[in-house]
């Protein structure tokens, strides 16, 4: 009568619920290395192996490495404790939780186990129900570690992303910003900026309610968003401003992006609940190409062509001169124009 | 007088998987004749840190199996090995051929009643 395997004392069957993360074996004694993959596999581990320290440690330190490890104590090239310390040395993300073997039962052995960086120890010969408890712990540890890692992913989002409309916030586009100029003080090669702002944007509040220019902005956002490229990035400048960093982009291509943007605003009506509304925004264009045109230089430059189109009648484009980057006009600082 | 093999505890630590326990039998069985041969040119060199691993390697695989017997033995000649006890371990090598050689028909004989 065949005896039916892998359901024993765990009852229920495997679902892919079940399925578990990978595990390394370190085990050069073939018996126990063959009874913990049997063990581990009906536990639904994905079980990698390795038949000594050096090569548990090449496996534990690549791109592949699994999180949780169970390392025999003395294995040929290297032992238990001295692939535990090297890992530990180089602790980075994620953490492998690791779990020594050992026939060892002197305390002194032990201890020096947990010293060189083992979480727990599990000694020969062990069995199926102790192996499961110290893996359900070190289970525990790697989900408590991948919620904090979640958290602080969540926060580092928050910090850098505007919360209404979900693009890019001030800080985060300007660093952006920052960082291709600096690369196009190294390397060369051109850049553009455009500065969207949305035309007669506090008459949309004034008259439809601020939720309404909500909204609008989210939607405005979303068609932006749908014009760029994956390398362009668009941030929440200001209220109902945007701005737009456009990577290996010269005067022609900027351009017919910031026309695209401009259309695709214009030409749509914007649903609010109860009606729609059509919204134009008016638009900067600045390239960099000249490599001694700074950050801020830049940003008045194309601050003041926004300037021009919204005078010049809206709904529009304007480009930047390009020797505007060293002529005085008036006052130095960036002309504040009126929004509506 | 330690016992030479207990499969009912074996089994036990198996979680009454049969089938397991034949091939770690099988495992064993290969293990054993390729252990003491390596144990034996390790100790005519006289190299007790490869005696001792060796030594150690065959304590955990015996442990495993629940070959109590041969787990002593091998404490034992990790321990000599450790104090770099050529005589003692000399000794020990013998009572482990001895005890490997009783040992073989209780393995085979756990895989090779599988009779269909």
């Amino acid at each position: 009568m065949k005896r039916w395997r892998g359901r024993g004392s765990l009852g229920r069957g495997t679902t892919s619920e079940d399925l578990k993360s990978g595990i390394l074996i370190a085990e050069d004694d073939p018996v126990s290395r063959r009874l913990l993959e049997a063990f581990l596999r009906k536990l639904n581990y994905r079980v990698m192996v390795a038949t000594n320290g050096l090569e548990a440690l090449r496996i534990l330190q690549s791109d592949a490495a699994p999180p949780i490890a169970i390392l025999d104590w003395m294995m040929p090239e290297m032992e238990g404790p001295e692939v535990c310390r090297s890992i530990r040395a180089h602790a980075g993300n994620p953490y492998i939780y690791i779990l020594m073997l050992t026939a060892r039962t002197l305390k002194d052995d032990l201890l020096l186990g947990l010293e060189s960086g083992a979480d727990d120890y599990l000694t020969k010969p062990f069995d199926a129900q102790e192996l499961r408890a110290r893996l359900h712990v070190g289970q525990r540890i790697l989900d408590l570690q991948r919620s904090l890692i979640e958290a602080r992913e969540d926060l580092r989002f928050q910090a850098t992303h505007d919360t209404l409309t979900g693009i890019s916030n001030r800080g985060a586009v300007l660093e952006v910003l920052a960082r291709e100029h600096s690369r196009h003080t190294r390397k060369g090669g051109p850049f553009g900026i455009i500065l969207v702002d949305l035309d007669h944007f506090k008459e949309v509040n004034d008259t439809y309610g601020h939720l309404a220019g909500d909204l609008v902005l989210k939607e405005a956002s979303r068609r932006m968003s749908a014009c760029i490229r994956a390398y362009d990035v668009l941030g929440r400048y200001g209220g109902e401003e945007f701005l737009l960093v456009i990577p290996t982009s010269n005067e022609a291509g900027t351009l017919v992006l910031a026309e695209r943007i401009r259309v695709s605003l214009a030409s749509k009506a914007i649903a609010l609940e109860q009606n729609e509304i059509r919204v134009t925004a008016s638009l900067g264009v600045a390239i960099c190409n000249d490599n001694k045109t700074t950050v801020p230089t830049l940003l008045r430059m194309c601050d003041e062509a926004l300037y021009r189109a919204k005078r010049e009648g809206r709904n529009r484009s304007a480009l930047a001169p390009a020797e505007a980057a060293d002529s005085s006009v008036g006052a130095e600082t960036s002309p504040i124009h009126s929004k509506s | 007088m330690p016992p030479l093999l207990d499969v009912k505890a074996a089994l036990e630590r198996l979680e009454g998987d049969r089938e397991l326990l034949e091939e770690l039998a099988r495992l064993f069985a290969d293990e054993c004749p390729k252990s003491i041969s390596e144990i034996r040119s390790a100790l005519n060199a006289a190299d007790f840190a490869l005696l001792e691993r060796l030594a150690h390697t065959l304590k955990g695989s015996s442990a495993t199996m629940g070959a109590e017997s041969v787990r002593q033995i091998a404490l034992d000649l990790e321990m000599s090995s450790r104090a770099r006890d050529l005589p003692l371990s000399k000794n020990l090598v013998e009572g482990l051929q001895t005890e490997i050689d009783r040992l073989m028909p209780e393995l085979k004989a756990i895989f090779e009643a599988v009779a269909g």
